[in-house]
């Protein structure tokens, strides 16, 4: 399916967070959605989700189930990792978990490799398996756009990339409209098929790495000094130098 | 028979693992359910004529005839065992249910003030005593039901201002926590000498004054409740992610809120209207019942009115035995049973199971 934004502005009380962001996230397609601390990142995809109101139109073309990755914010519940999983089904079950909503959490947390850790409690988790855990509950409803806020943020480097491969992987297989939020431009470089660099609410650039992520680019929209330099497989690095002014 | 029986493609393991769990759990509660089934009898057995378990088991179960067992055992000590169950168990309830929603370790309804608002309701009645048409009899539980209600409205009222956030749900629990603590000093500072003992002994707490009726009615807001409990269980159970990720789930938190805070309006103003202000039951019930069987909620409130009908069960039996021959209110045993055991709740950590 096809995700797509026709002048989205999102605000709260009287304050403007996001304004007229036209984007299409194509079906197989990862967009990384990048910007400084309080460029609207999280407020667009909140509204993606249905989560806060916004003017003008989200509409998700030919498709309908969306799975949306919130933020980490260190809750700890006494629920093993299956039981976060099945909460994805949570329309299919009821006091007796049917076989069959057993099994779709099985597949896809065998799928994501965090089928071993299904009867330990996520709060006793490390950072990246809750990810991974959370993320086999977005996708276990199988969703046909899937919208991930800063699903890597606290995570090592070796999770941030098992999460944001699997993401890819997925994506891809599925031909999912995926829209990931994230902090660190190398990961987002590496990663998505494009990126969409938001300041201060509006949408600067949205294109392919090496062409969305330029000195000059960064420099405006990050107030970052930065060197550009390339990855073996041409995709850009960004090193950040110094802060601009 | 487990999934793995039916479906090939399903490896053991995970399936297999959470059947075997979803049966150490109700294992747990069937255990908790026979422990329940002893303390009643026990309680039955309790009272100024010694009757021995086995005479009052086999005349509640109809088993033997002997009249004047019979008697006892139906008449009296019969309706206080079955209201002890039933307000443990309402209690018990509506403090897990409490604690989920405002996700708040904190949260009962008696330190969240609907205890405290059924409190003032009673004593407003008996202080206007005479003023009044309806018999104090009557007209003193409905008082307490209903302020139990107007103390639930008040909670959602002042949260719903902020968007009924647990933590504003809380401290608006709190508020009106003080708010109706207040209200009662003032009636029992202006009350008759006679109307300010019967205030405290009805703050006391007793299961004396049971009935057949109060258990059915008591057991008619369980049964009212139990239906959309098992509609919402895992509505609750997401909650416990976060209201954002249940959001994203389909679960609109807010109504969910408003929906369980009338069940805990109801399941509170009757329990407390018949038997008075029994604490501690509703804070520590859901604590012990978590410990065995997580979170997950379709065992969490099972488990939680299981826990507190038994508590509650052991207290009136306590009550009875702690000085022979006297009755020592409920209210004061459960709270010195719940002290101690919450302040070992508190300074245990070794695992966090909140």
């Amino acid at each position: 399916m096809r995700l797509v934004f026709d002048k989205v502005g999102v605000a709260y009380g009287s304050t403007r967070v996001v304004a007229g962001v036209d984007l299409a996230v194509e079906a197989g397609e990862v967009v990384a959605l990048v910007g400084p601390n309080g460029s609207g990142k999280s407020s667009l995809v909140r509204a993606a989700a249905g989560l806060v109101r916004h003017a003008g139109a989200i509409r998700f073309e030919g498709g309908a189930r969306i799975g949306y990755m919130p933020q980490e914010e260190g809750r700890r519940p006494a629920l093993t990792a299956l039981e976060v999983v099945l909460l994805g089904r949570i329309r299919g079950l009821g006091f007796r978990v049917p076989d069959a909503e057993l099994a779709a959490a099985e597949a896809m947390m065998t799928e994501l490799g965090v089928a071993r850790f299904s009867e330990r409690l996520v709060g006793e988790l490390s950072g990246g398996q809750r990810q991974l855990v959370y993320l086999a509950q977005a996708l276990v409803a199988e969703p046909e756009a899937l919208l991930l806020d800063e699903p890597t943020s606290a995570l090592d480097l070796r999770h941030q990339m098992d999460v944001l491969a699997t993401v890819r992987r997925l994506t891809r297989a599925r031909g999912l409209a995926c829209l990931v939020v994230l902090h660190d431009l190398n990961a987002a470089a590496r990663f998505a098929d494009r990126i969409a660099l938001l300041h201060e609410g509006a949408l600067a650039c949205c294109a392919p790495p090496e062409a969305a992520l330029t000195a000059a680019r960064i420099a405006t929209v990050f107030g970052v000094e930065a060197a550009i330099g390339r990855a073996p497989d041409g995709r850009p690095t960004v090193t950040p130098l110094a802060a601009v002014g | 028979m487990s999934a793995a029986d039916i479906d090939p493609s399903v490896a053991p393991s995970v399936a297999a693992a959470y059947r075997a769990r979803a049966a150490r759990r109700l294992t747990g509660l069937a255990f908790a359910a026979a422990g329940l089934c002893l303390a009643a009898v026990l309680d039955m057995a309790t009272g100024p004529a010694f009757l021995s378990p086995a005479a009052v088991a086999r005349s509640a179960l109809r088993l033997a005839e002997d009249r004047t067992i019979d008697a006892i055992v139906w008449s009296i000590r019969l309706p206080i065992a079955a209201v002890a169950v039933l307000v443990g168990a309402s209690l018990g309830l509506t403090g897990a249910i409490m604690q989920t929603i405002l996700a708040n370790p904190l949260a009962s309804s008696y330190t969240l003030g609907v205890s405290a608002g059924a409190g003032f309701g009673a004593a407003l009645v008996i202080v206007m005593g005479a003023v009044l048409p309806v018999p104090e009899l009557y007209a003193v539980p409905v008082a307490a039901f209903v302020f139990a209600g107007v103390a639930c409205a008040g909670v959602y009222a002042l949260g719903a201002m902020r968007g009924a956030t647990p933590e504003l749900l809380a401290l608006a629990g709190i508020a009106m926590l003080f708010l109706f603590q207040a209200l009662l000093s003032l009636l029992q500072f202006i009350a008759s000498p006679e109307a300010l003992q019967q205030i405290v002994f009805w703050l006391f707490g007793s299961l004396q004054r049971a009935t057949w009726t109060k258990a059915a009615i008591i057991a008619g807001a369980l049964a009212l409740a139990a239906p959309f409990l098992a509609r919402d269980c895992w509505r609750l159970t997401a909650l416990k992610l976060g209201d954002e990720r249940a959001a994203s789930l389909g679960v609109d938190a807010r109504r969910l809120r408003l929906r369980s805070l009338a069940l805990v309006s109801v399941l509170t103003g009757v329990a407390v209207a018949f038997v008075g202000a029994i604490g501690f039951v509703g804070l520590v019930a859901p604590h012990i019942a978590r410990m065995f069987l997580g979170e997950d909620q379709r065992y969490l409130l099972a488990g939680s009115a299981l826990v507190g009908a038994l508590t509650l069960s052991l207290a009136s039996v306590a009550s009875k035995s702690i000085v022979p021959g006297a009755l020592f209110p409920i209210g004061i045993v459960t709270s010195m049973i719940g002290v101690p055991f919450f302040i070992w709740l508190i300074v245990r950590s070794r695992r966090s199971f909140w």
